[in-house]
């Protein structure tokens, strides 16, 4: 898949889980901030790339993402090419 | 029997009318469900919190009524009786051809310990 | 079933609810991802009303049941204490039938979807017999 068509697949997705616009989301946003993430909804994001990607964000791996950039590329550094 | 009313808690108050009702609520800390949750550590049972949203819907409806599926119901505080002693169920009742759409929090001020969206239907 | 895990009194170790709100009597069996559970509901239960088991005992049957499955864990892996878990989210909890009345033997699996920090999303579904009695998708906090 190539990058920009997987940033389009996870803002979609994103957008129709938590209830916001694409146009919402900018690559340097913080994602807790722009999608309204508390704990218990956190839990629906990483279910949610899990379903969608088959890949899984351990909880160790979640601090260092932050951003949307952040997760693109460590989603896109994981699915199979 | 499950019933809460006058039991777990008291109605302080009641107000409004057609659709939508706020229940100012005392909580009993005293009620025997706390002896075991948890021992030594009163938290209010979500599921109670749960019953209680019934019991009000019940009081309003003048019905009693079958919880037929929560679309969605967030706890998103803990409700400690002895630190809250009152709170504020609000409801907004929808109704459709055979049930009730129920949208209702529970609140306290400025906190919210629970939000929830079901279908209830008259027994 | 072949022998329960945990049965009786012995249930006490996995989960910190205690009379008259302990909800699980029994665990079936455990797997990597989920665990049967057991309970048979006595009439003078708390939450039953007119003889029948009603919907806050199904969904507070149901999220002890995913704590049963945490607490077997607890101490298999750390030998630590179950940790006291609280429901912090249902979605899409249905009642499927009637409910069930005293005298029924509930039978209840619980599958975990994820575990994000200390939040377990688990779904979960009671049958008595061959009959799904209710359904849910839960997030427990531990």
């Amino acid at each position: 898949m190539e990058k920009q068509e997987l940033i389009n697949q996870v803002n979609e997705v994103l957008a129709e889980e938590f209830e916001v616009e694409t146009s919402d989301i900018a690559p340097d946003a913080v994602i807790k901030e722009t999608l309204q993430l508390d704990s218990l909804s956190l839990v629906d994001l990483v279910a949610l790339i899990e379903s969608t990607f088959s890949v899984k964000i351990q909880n160790s791996e979640l601090s260092s993402i932050k951003t949307f950039a952040d997760l693109y590329e460590f989603i896109y550094a994981r699915i199979a090419k | 029997m499950l019933q809460l009313n006058d039991k777990y808690f008291s109605v302080v108050s009641k107000e409004g009318a057609d659709n939508t009702f706020k229940y100012r609520l005392h909580l009993n800390a005293s009620h025997e469900v706390y002896k075991g949750h948890f021992p030594g550590n009163p938290i209010s049972p979500g599921v109670c919190s749960i019953q209680t949203i019934r019991e009000c819907c019940e009081d309003a409806l003048h019905n009693r009524l079958t919880i037929r599926s929560i679309k969605l119901c967030r706890f998103s505080a803990l409700l400690t009786p002895t630190r809250c002693t009152e709170i504020t169920v609000g409801l907004s009742i929808t109704p459709n051809a055979n049930d009730y759409t129920v949208v209702a929090d529970i609140t306290n001020g400025d906190e919210t310990f629970v939000s929830f969206k079901g279908t209830l239907e008259r027994q | 079933m072949d022998k329960p895990l945990y049965k009786g009194e012995e249930i006490k170790k996995l989960l910190n609810q205690r009379a008259p709100i302990l909800m699980v009597d029994t665990l079936y069996e455990v797997s990597d991802n989920g665990a049967t559970t057991g309970l048979t509901i006595e009439a003078d239960n708390f939450f039953n009303l007119d003889g029948q088991f009603t919907e806050p005992g199904l969904i507070e049957h149901m999220a002890q049941s995913a704590s049963a499955f945490v607490g077997y864990n607890a101490i298999k892996s750390n030998s630590s204490a179950a940790p006291v878990g609280y429901i912090g989210e249902i979605k899409n909890f249905k009642l499927a039938g009637r409910l069930p009345k005293a005298g029924d033997k509930l039978l209840t699996t619980v599958t975990v979807q994820s575990v994000v920090m200390n939040i377990t999303l688990f779904t979960a579904e009671t049958k008595t017999g061959d009959t799904t009695v209710a359904s849910c998708q839960m997030k427990l906090s531990v």
